[in-house]
């Protein structure tokens, strides 16, 4: 990044923000058919009832919490590298963390969808609030779906705001390159942002308190997300290790999601000179980490449930490993922490084809995660009359579908409405400029 | 004006107000507010005594009746025959009655090849006018009827001059009959009662089941097996594990068609290993010595396929047993040699009471329905009227002789395969719908009287055939109610007489009448073996087939009712379609798995079916229920599955059958999720204390998670090591329910009852495949694969935990513990998460996947005190709140509190084996209070700590001492 200068920054990343080709419309066009193919899929399951999908006795829960856990998950690495790299003064996290917190917005947003989606009454979801009522009726907050809907809202409030806090100055230097109503528009968000020091020192104060407040929440929603399982009596949920373990489990797949996503958005934004395959080197390094911690994981499952000596756990577990679960199982135990593993390599590290296809089968693995954890469990508890088995519907696969739309398609418009990198953050990071003007030297 | 008056006000305005806006469509109330009918009180339910005529064993019912429309039928508590209990096909009555696929109107069949619907003036006229024309060669094949019904017909028929009038069964127990003519000189069913015996064998009688009067002998049964008692053993012999045999101590599979060597083997050895002949007469023992004498009891056994030792350990027990009782069917040499041994054991006169045949004994045999069969193929017939039966469907080759008879009426109350091919069809009442008498026995009258007005276009028999059948113009019209219950008053032969009119009414009220005195009986039993002997049969070896009466379709009647096709069958748990039972065996030789269709074929026809893998049958044998394969019954049968019947000729076996796969497979809808309870021990037994070797119930410990202490779910048992949230305070009451395992047998009335009541949907063969079922208690059936028959059942429902963990997780309190202890689910707060029911141990809560409709005028059984919930809701067992809920009223009307065994949920009122008992654990003294003391009590899943509310008592386990050393 030597070779940057402050004007060259902002050129080099705002000229993605000009107006789409027809290529990009189409895109944004087929994303937003899956939306609609989503949407129509719910509002079929709305008006039939949820038996369109392939829950059963005794699955009561299928793709959706399946997808929800995923997409929480997902949603963790993007606070990660924005809050708790930055604590830590890491530098490398410049360049994507804009990205990164993206996706955790939009993971989150994916995620709650997929609690009223499951519900059998959308139509009475009201009742989850806590409201004065005249009946006296009030949630029930040992429930962990209580625990759960306040975690997630307030994850999606913090990161939101975080995000948005972090975008303010690049808002405003758009702001500055723009005209009529698109200058207005991005003025308005700007907040009135007139680069003055005073602005950047409440700036300043605002991320780094920001980034403090959002670091726990890496911790506790996740943990949170647990706790639906963890809670419950069910063989194969009912263990302590599950926070951590899914705490660890959800850095691992948003490391691989930011991968996923940063390495398309590199070439189309031609951004190569800034997110470099150092960058990409380093995360991969930390997916390692997270590889060995959710391998770590699963061999202790298997430990605890021997130890405990309890008929049902070992059963359970059994049956993941090499019963009817087997193939889900095992694809999850090879794409989560033996693929990984591929990352000592230094070469398999800073190859992009390599770094793409192993954070897509994390990607496949972790859902699988979900998918084994979810599923087996209560397909095979205590009272073996009562076994069953679940396999995803059309309905529920096209709701599926419609959501990874929906995803893709907000991140779509990100990358063409808001700087995918933060200008000013990037800035930070280049030499200061040799010779001061006397008037503005680039823009923020 | 006060808040009472206020809303009394404005309901009746809004009424008002609504009732005008609405003119366009006539107003439709559901009591009218002028002249309401008699007896109809919003809110109060009228129960009417009348008879289940859903088989020919008579149990006496009450029809509960609200606002004019029946909805549960239960037993008649003070019945002799069922003493309150009623079976599942008994209770699906209901669905007879409010059946989808009633006849609406008469119908015609003249040139054209269907019926046309013309109305009833002139389907009647055709009626007489065709009768007139026939005259005298009408003939009547009826369903059986021995009371006012049989009168109406014989008369009518009479009138017509002809005579021949057969009361047809396809399961007529022929071979009992001619056993017990042989045998002990009654060409009858007698009444039995084994209820003080000390050992039973049964030989190929499912009388758990199916066989001659089920829920009475089922309490016979239990009675003498009676777990707080002596227990007498019992011991199944049969081709094929029936659910009676699953009861049994051990179960002996015999090859089939061999069910008389095996017999006579018994006999043979019986007579030698109880040379005093008890209380025989000394000429019938003679003759039974002469009989056995050269017969050769090893070699027969082994024809049966049975080991000799273990006929000589059962003749040994026989001998040892003070009074043991052989019951048998199959055919008539095994009956004859079971009555031999209760002649020779001195059991027949104990447990068989001639002097009260059974109405069965007035059913016509095979060959005199043959003869009439014979009769109309040779166009001897020129009229057939046939009544409430269906020998097209189950009467192998009656069609084509049908085809030759010119005039067929049939006069039933839904179609059928006999209706459609008839020239015309009247609809008939359901027995529900009619005035009638029915002689279950003889000393015992039940009265059939009309429990609600017509569903259908029908009309009662006495219309129908009036005025031939209606002697006396004087007695008015056969419209006329009190014309009727008069005719009818006339026409009852009661113990004491001709019934009084004005005494009418308190006997149709109680339903029945009975005989106190036992009816002089036969002087002495005596054989008639004057030139019987045992003969080998020349069956031929090679595969054969058994086809059985199905505990849910019986012969074939009850298949087109939705709640009897969605409860699964109690062995092979398939609802929905039937099945071929195949031994592990042969299936691995011929390379079948579960669910592999094979086209059976054989001499009477052949038919797709699946393939069942059970090692309940003999190897050389393949089995299959009754009851499918219809073609024309209606709506919810018709297509499904094989007639057994065709397929044997009628016969219920057949050999030299082949089975050839078709390469296909079909998975079957059935509910349970794993044979085996994987030593979990979630349907637990003990070994009888001071059984044959096997130790007391320190025995099972092996079995896990035994060691867990009963923890009744009362504050007093609270535990804080254990418990994390405080005890539960409860008012007054803490409803529980003790369920005793050594009574269940299986038969599945409690589901019956509880679909009943709760209006619990039936939602098909789709659903259920894709796991959707709905009954909110259901018969777990375990297979122990060490132990012979190895069966379990265990009734699972709601536990209504005192620590549920369903109430923890929902996240609107949708799911609540109440202050009597009842895990009640309130379904407008349910939004449907369904983590309870992920949450549940038990998984028994049931969730609204759909909005399940149910086929008008099904809909009109729904009881009204109970919500019909709609999509999305989660529900489950509740104790039968309503049923609290009443007993609550009484009680406080009275200014007392509830009784124990005031309240009784709808699956204990109808368990036939008293196995459900219901009531509070706050009071010591309650019944379940004691039983939860039992040493045989235990709790499923007790490690959890759920502290579930349904306490289960072991089965025993009693060795059946045929071990061979």
């Amino acid at each position: 990044m030597k070779e940057f200068t402050y004007a060259k920054v902002n050129d080099t990343i705002l000229r993605n923000l000009s107006r789409p080709g027809a290529a990009y419309l189409a895109v944004a066009a087929l994303l937003a058919c899956g939306v609609l193919v989503g949407a129509l899929c719910w509002r079929h399951q709305i008006l039939v009832g949820i038996g369109v999908g392939g829950q059963n006795n005794p699955v009561a829960w299928g793709i959706y919490l399946v997808l929800f856990v995923f997409w929480v998950g997902i949603a963790h690495s993007g606070t990660l590298i924005s809050a708790i790299l930055y604590l830590f003064r890491a530098r490398f996290r410049t360049a994507v963390a804009r990205s990164a917190e993206a996706m955790t917005v939009f993971a989150v947003t994916t995620a709650g969808l997929f609690p009223l989606i499951h519900l059998g009454r959308i139509w009475v979801v009201h009742y989850m609030l806590p409201f004065p009522n005249q009946r006296e009726l009030w949630p029930n907050f040992h429930s962990p779906l209580m625990f759960d809907m306040v975690a997630i809202s307030t994850y999606l409030t913090v990161s939101s705001l975080f995000w948005f806090t972090g975008l303010i100055p690049d808002l405003a230097a758009v702001r500055d390159s723009a005209t009529g109503l698109r200058r207005r528009l991005y003025g308005l968000f700007a907040l009135g942002w007139d680069n003055s020091q005073r602005n950047w020192r409440h700036h300043m104060r605002a991320y780094l308190f920001f980034a403090a407040l959002a670091t726990p929440l890496v911790i506790s929603v996740h943990s949170v997300v647990s706790w639906d399982f963890a809670l419950s009596v069910i063989p194969g949920w009912h263990s302590t290790i599950f926070a951590p373990y899914f705490v660890a489990g959800a850095i691992h797949s948003g490391l691989a999601m930011v991968i996923t996503l940063l390495i398309p958005l590199r070439k189309v934004q031609k951004l190569e000179s800034i997110i470099t395959i150092d960058i990409f080197e380093k995360l991969a390094k930390v997916v390692i980490l997270t590889g060995l911690i959710v391998g770590y994981a699963y061999l202790f499952e298997y430990f605890m449930a021997h130890y405990s000596d309890s008929h049902f756990e070992i059963d359970i577990f059994n049956f993941r490993a090499v019963g009817g679960f087997a193939g889900p199982f095992w694809i999850m135990v090879i794409c989560n922490s033996l693929v990984p593993l591929l990352f000592f390599f230094r070469r398999v590290r800073r190859s992009i084809p390599w770094l793409l296809g192993i954070s897509l089968l994390i990607n496949v693995g972790m859902f699988y995660e979900r998918y084994v954890i979810i599923i087996s469990s209560v397909a095979h508890d205590f009272l073996p009359y009562a076994w069953g088995s679940y396999f995803p519907s059309k309905i529920e696969i096209g709701i599926a579908i419609g959501a990874f739309c929906w995803f893709f398609l907000f991140f779509w418009l990100f990358t063409r409405f808001i700087p995918t990198i933060s200008i000013a953050e990037i800035k930070e990071e280049l030499p200061k400029p040799v010779k001061l003007a006397g008037g503005v030297h680039g823009s923020h | 004006m006060n808040r009472r008056d206020f809303l009394k006000l404005t309901g009746l305005t809004g009424t008002a107000a609504a009732a005008a806006a609405c003119s366009e469509e006539p107003a439709r109330l559901l009591i009218p507010f002028l002249n309401a009918p008699e007896n109809i009180v919003p809110g109060a339910a009228s129960w009417f005594a009348t008879s289940c005529r859903q088989c020919p064993a008579g149990c006496g019912v009450l029809a509960r009746n609200r606002e004019a429309r029946i909805v549960k039928l239960e037993g008649n508590p003070d019945h002799p025959v069922n003493r309150g209990a009623l079976c599942a096909r008994g209770q699906a009555g209901l669905q007879d009655l409010y059946s989808p696929d009633r006849l609406q109107s008469p119908g015609l069949r003249q040139a054209e090849a269907v019926q046309k619907p013309i109305g009833w003036a002139e389907a009647l006229a055709a009626f007489q006018a065709e009768a007139a024309k026939a005259a005298p060669k009408i003939a009547v094949l009826s369903g059986l009827e021995n009371g006012f019904h049989a009168d109406l017909l014989a008369h009518w028929l009479a009138r017509a001059g002809s005579s021949q009038i057969l009361f047809y069964e396809p399961l007529s127990y022929d071979a009992v009959r001619e056993g017990n003519r042989i045998a002990l000189g009654q060409d009858l069913l007698p009444t039995y009662d084994f209820s003080s015996c000390d050992f039973l064998l049964s030989i190929a009688a499912d009388f758990l089941e199916t066989w001659i009067s089920p829920v009475e002998l089922t309490r016979q049964f239990t009675a003498a097996r009676d777990p707080g008692g002596p227990k007498a053993g019992f011991v199944f012999a049969g081709t094929r594990l029936s659910m009676t045999g699953a009861n049994a101590d051990r179960w002996i599979a015999l090859r089939s068609g061999r069910e008389k060597d095996f017999s006579f083997a018994l006999l043979a050895a019986v007579v030698k290993a109880a040379p005093a002949g008890a209380a025989s007469a000394s000429g019938a023992r003679e003759d039974v010595k002469r009989l056995v004498a050269k017969l050769d009891p090893a070699a027969l056994a082994r024809r049966a396929d049975v080991e000799p030792s273990v006929v000589q350990a059962l003749a040994a027990r026989i001998a040892a047993a003070d009074r043991p009782f052989v019951l048998a069917d199959g055919d008539a040499d095994a009956v004859v040699a079971a009555n031999l041994i209760n002649l020779w054991t001195g059991s027949a006169a104990a447990c068989m009471d001639f002097s009260r045949p059974l109405a069965l004994s007035g059913v016509a045999k095979g060959a005199s329905v043959r003869a009439l069969v014979e009769k109309m193929a040779a166009g001897d017939i020129r009229m057939l009227v046939v009544h409430k039966t269906n020998p097209v469907y189950s009467l192998p080759g009656f069609a084509e002789a049908l085809g030759k008879v010119p005039f067929v009426a049939v006069l039933d109350s839904f179609s059928t395969e006999t209706s459609q091919m008839a020239h015309l069809t009247l609809p008939v009442h359901t027995a529900y719908e009619s005035f009638g008498s029915f002689v279950p026995r003889k000393g015992l009258v039940d009265l059939m009287q009309p429990t609600m007005g017509p569903v259908a276009g029908s009309k009662p028999l006495e219309a129908i055939l009036a005025p031939d059948a209606w002697p006396e113009p004087a007695q008015g019209q056969p419209q006329d109610p009190s014309a009727v219950l008069r005719r009818l008053g006339s026409a009852l032969e009661l113990p004491e007489g001709k019934a009084a009119p004005e005494k009418m009414l308190s006997l149709l009220a109680r339903g029945f009448a009975e005989e106190q005195r036992r009816p002089a009986g036969p002087a002495s039993l005596s054989p008639q073996l004057d030139g019987y002997a045992y003969r080998a049969g020349e069956e031929p070896d090679g595969l054969s087939l058994v086809a059985y009466p199905s505990l849910r379709w019986f012969d074939g009647r009850d298949a087109n009712k939705t709640w009897m096709l969605e409860i699964p069958d109690p062995l092979s748990m398939i609802t929905w379609e039937d099945w071929i039972e195949v031994h592990p065996e042969r299936a691995a030789r011929e390379r079948l798995a579960e669910g592999d269709l094979v086209q059976i074929q054989t001499p009477g026809g052949r038919a797709l079916i699946g393939v069942h893998i059970t090692a309940g049958v003999h190897p050389e044998t393949v089995a299959i229920p009754l009851g499918l394969g219809h073609t024309r019954l209606g709506r919810f049968a018709d297509g499904i599955g094989a007639n057994a019947l065709a397929l044997t000729g009628g016969a219920l076996r057949v050999a030299g059958i082949s089975i050839p796969k078709t390469g296909e497979n079909r998975p079957f809808a059935h509910v349970d999720g794993s044979r085996s309870q994987h030593g979990r021990g979630i349907a637990q037994s003990i070994h009888e204390a001071g059984g044959h070797g096997h130790g007391g119930p320190e025995a099972a410990a092996g079995e896990a998670h035994e060691e867990f202490p009963v923890r009744i779910p009362i504050e007093t048992a609270h535990d804080p090591k254990a418990d994390i949230y405080p005890a539960h305070g409860h008012d007054k009451y803490r409803w529980g329910m003790v369920i005793d395992l050594d009574r269940c047998i299986g038969c599945s009335a409690c589901v019956a009852a509880c679909i009943a009541e709760n209006n619990i949907p039936s939602v098909g063969r789709k659903r259920v495949l894709e796991g959707r079922e709905m009954a909110w208690i259901r018969i777990e059936r375990y297979v122990e694969e060490q132990e012979n028959p190895g069966i379990r059942f265990l009734p699972m429902l709601c536990q209504h935990c005192d620590n549920a963990p369903c109430e923890a997780v929902c996240p609107v309190y949708a799911p609540h513990h109440d202050k009597e202890g009842l895990n009640t689910q309130i379904y407008n707060r349910c939004i449907g998460t369904r983590f309870c029911s992920q949450n549940c141990p038990y998984k028994v809560r049931r969730f609204n996947f759909f909005h399940y409709e149910r086929t008008p005028p099904l809909n009109m059984q729904l009881n009204p005190d109970v919500t019909v919930r709609t999509k999305g809701v989660m529900e489950k067992c509740s104790f039968c709140i309503q049923r609290i809920k009443d007993a609550h009223q009484t009680a406080r009307l009275e200014k007392r509190l509830i009784r124990d065994g005031e309240v009784v949920p709808a699956c204990a009122q109808a368990c036939p084996a008293r196995a459900i008992h219901f009531g509070s654990y706050l009071d010591p003294e309650s019944g379940i209070s004691k039983l939860a003391g039992d040493e045989r009590a235990y709790q499923v899943l007790a490690e959890l700590g759920t502290k579930p509310a349904v306490i289960y008592l072991k089965k025993i386990v009693r060795n059946a001492g045929l071990e061979t050393a």
